[in-house]
């Protein structure tokens, strides 16, 4: 897995949802849902995947899906969840 | 394949035999609970025909209070379902006069199989706690809940429009599996072929098989997806004699 927090994301989604893409084919302002067809059980795939990968917890009452628009919005929340 | 009714303490289930030759074996195939039971309906209907195309008869069937089966799905708890698992396997073993069962599972269907009494066992993804199994799913629907807006949300302890009562939660709650068998196939089917944590144990446990298949879960997906794989992994492990083969 890439130490750059945003290509870990690509390779993750790529990997976990099957996309038939290169990780770095999605742009970092790529709308997720709409770009890659992502409905709510992908998405829950997606928070378990950021869960396990960077090792945060994401809470249900956390959870905001303008967070997980896109893989730069999720490198911040990432980022912040680390931080803490 | 033939409609059939087994007799099981919580009432009359509902379930579909699967016709075959060979009258040494028979399998019992257990569901995954609400909407990983629709979406893998498919993929067991076709792990059936290529168990049948291998000679091997099978059943499916609800659990009480669920499908076509009876039973108020209020009073259903891990114990129910144990018991219409013996019930199934007993209507098995008597339809196709076979000698042994062998039990087939998938997420929390495994788990109920793996604490069934069997001679042969296929687990597909198993929830090895399945407690954890509960709180993801009261995650998932929150967030679905978000995602989609609007409405009050899910009530406590739904589960894809399942309502959870305590009892049935505290049930799963207190299922603990720890794979003891001398005849099991163990299938991890996930996004990676690496063996996945839960898993690990039974790397090299006497009597398991543990095989990982890459594919989506169709467990939780709306569109079809090709189960190829893992359902002739399946139907050859079955049919070759599995674990004991060539012991």
């Amino acid at each position: 897995m890439s130490e750059n927090v945003e290509s870990s994301i690509k390779e993750m989604i790529v990997e976990r949802l099957f996309l038939d893409v290169a990780p770095d084919d999605i742009g970092d302002e790529d709308h997720l849902m709409e770009k890659y067809d992502i409905d709510s059980v992908r998405l829950f795939e997606i928070v378990i995947g950021i869960e396990e990968v960077f090792g945060v917890v994401i809470d249900e009452a956390d959870f905001d899906v303008e967070v997980f628009k896109d893989v730069k919005s999720i490198a911040e929340y990432v980022r912040t969840k680390q931080a803490r | 394949m033939e409609p059939v009714t087994i007799t099981s303490s919580s009432g009359e289930l509902f379930g579909m035999y699967h016709p075959a030759d060979r009258d040494d074996l028979v399998v019992v195939m257990c569901p995954p609970f609400a909407e990983e039971k629709k979406t893998s309906y498919r993929t067991f209907h076709e792990q059936a025909a290529a168990l049948a195309a291998a000679g091997v008869p099978s059943l499916r069937f609800d659990y009480s209070g669920t499908g076509d089966s009876q039973g108020d799905f209020r009073e259903s708890t891990i114990g129910r379902w144990l018991e219409d698992v013996a019930a199934a396997s007993d209507f098995a073993r008597s339809k196709a006069k076979a000698e042994k069962i062998c039990l087939l599972g998938l997420r929390l269907g495994s788990s109920i199989a793996a604490c069934c009494p069997s001679d042969r066992l296929v687990l597909w993804q198993p929830l090895m706690e399945p407690a954890t199994y509960l709180r993801a799913n009261v995650k998932k629907q929150a967030m679905r809940q978000k995602m989609i807006g609007g409405g009050s949300g899910p009530a406590a302890g739904e589960i894809d429009g399942y309502v959870v009562t305590d009892a049935l939660a505290e049930s799963i709650s207190m299922m603990r599996v720890e794979l003891v068998h001398s005849d099991c196939l163990l299938v991890q089917v996930s996004y990676t072929e690496k063996v996945l944590a839960e898993y690990a144990p039974y790397r090299e446990r006497e009597g398991i098989e543990l095989r990982a298949v890459r594919m989506e879960p169709f467990w939780s997906r709306l569109g079809r997806v090709d189960a190829g794989p893992l359902i002739r992994l399946t139907a050859e492990w079955i049919a070759g004699g599995g674990a004991t083969a060539g012991r």
